[in-house]
């Protein structure tokens, strides 16, 4: 049977791998939903792929759980390797900042259409008053808020993630 | 022209700035680093008491928008990192420059 963490890191493995396409994607002037969809995709599944390997979700429920990256946040707080890792001295100062991705994190993922229902997504067009309304041809605020400081460190923190988890909870070599 | 473009370049920087400052009260400096900078492209260090510090600069890149009709590359690091920048103990991303940069600090604007 497969186990909670083999899951895990192959979920950690694709958000890796949309975490490439979300930065090829940005380097390019598509319209923002390619690359807010990308984004959303890494946070949903690098979320699930930490919660998967702790014990906070189950292998059977991986499909119909969402606020994965931001529950994770909520462990990041306390996870005792990460702080260190990233240079934070103070608990209080890690917490603070931890806190502070929340916000842009939460918008993120709900951008996915499930949670965004009749609501702007990533994806797929949505009703208006007017008639209907491709993610193309929207202008995301999302995409606004991720182009601040707090955009960028959360971007950061998602580089620093990766770059954590990969030498530790998914270190072992894969089967 | 040239000269059209830039005041719109400058207008479009000063209003990034300034909604930068308005909503993070960790972002201690926005540095424009507006030498060898493409014509289409803005380039942002923020300086910023709030984010991790990497020991390096990476960039992130974020596509124009029908306010900003540049292309925004923003860089984040820490007050320690950005005087090892200019100290030259750690460098900046490939192409980019220190030098004809415009400091928007906190308190005391634009240099």
């Amino acid at each position: 049977m497969t186990s909670a963490l083999e899951w895990g890191r192959a979920y950690f493995t694709q958000a890796e791998s949309d975490w490439l396409a979300y930065r090829r994607i940005s380097d390019t002037d598509l319209p923002h939903c390619h690359a807010l969809h990308a984004l959303q995709m890494v946070l949903e599944k690098l979320g699930k792929g930490l919660r998967l390997a702790d014990g906070g979700l189950l292998p059977e429920h991986r499909e119909q759980t969402h606020l994965s990256f931001v529950k994770c946040l909520s462990t990041a707080e306390r996870d005792a390797g990460l702080r260190p890792f990233l240079r934070f001295s103070r608990p209080e100062h890690y917490r603070k900042f931890c806190r502070s991705l929340r916000k842009t994190a939460d918008a993120l993922e709900r951008l996915q259409p499930q949670l965004a229902e009749d609501r702007p997504n990533v994806e797929y067009p949505w009703p208006t008053r007017n008639g209907v309304k491709a993610p193309a041809r929207h202008d995301f605020v999302e995409f606004h808020d991720l182009c601040s400081a707090s955009g960028a460190r959360l971007l950061g923190f998602i580089g620093q993630c990766f770059a954590f988890h990969r030498a530790t909870t998914f270190a072992a070599q894969e089967p | 022209m040239a000269g059209a473009v830039t005041n719109r370049k400058d207008q479009v920087v000063e209003a990034l700035v300034v909604e930068h400052f308005a909503n993070e009260p960790d972002l201690e400096q926005d540095i424009w680093l507006c030498g060898d900078e493409p014509q289409d492209v803005i380039r942002l260090l923020h300086v910023d008491n709030g984010t991790i510090p990497t020991g390096d600069v990476r960039s992130f890149r974020f596509a124009p928008t029908p306010e900003v009709p540049y292309a925004v590359r923003l860089a984040q690091v820490t007050p320690d990192e950005w005087d090892r920048v200019q100290n030259h103990e750690v460098a900046l991303p490939p192409s980019w420059s220190l030098k004809d940069r415009h400091t928007c600090a906190r308190r005391n604007g634009r240099d």
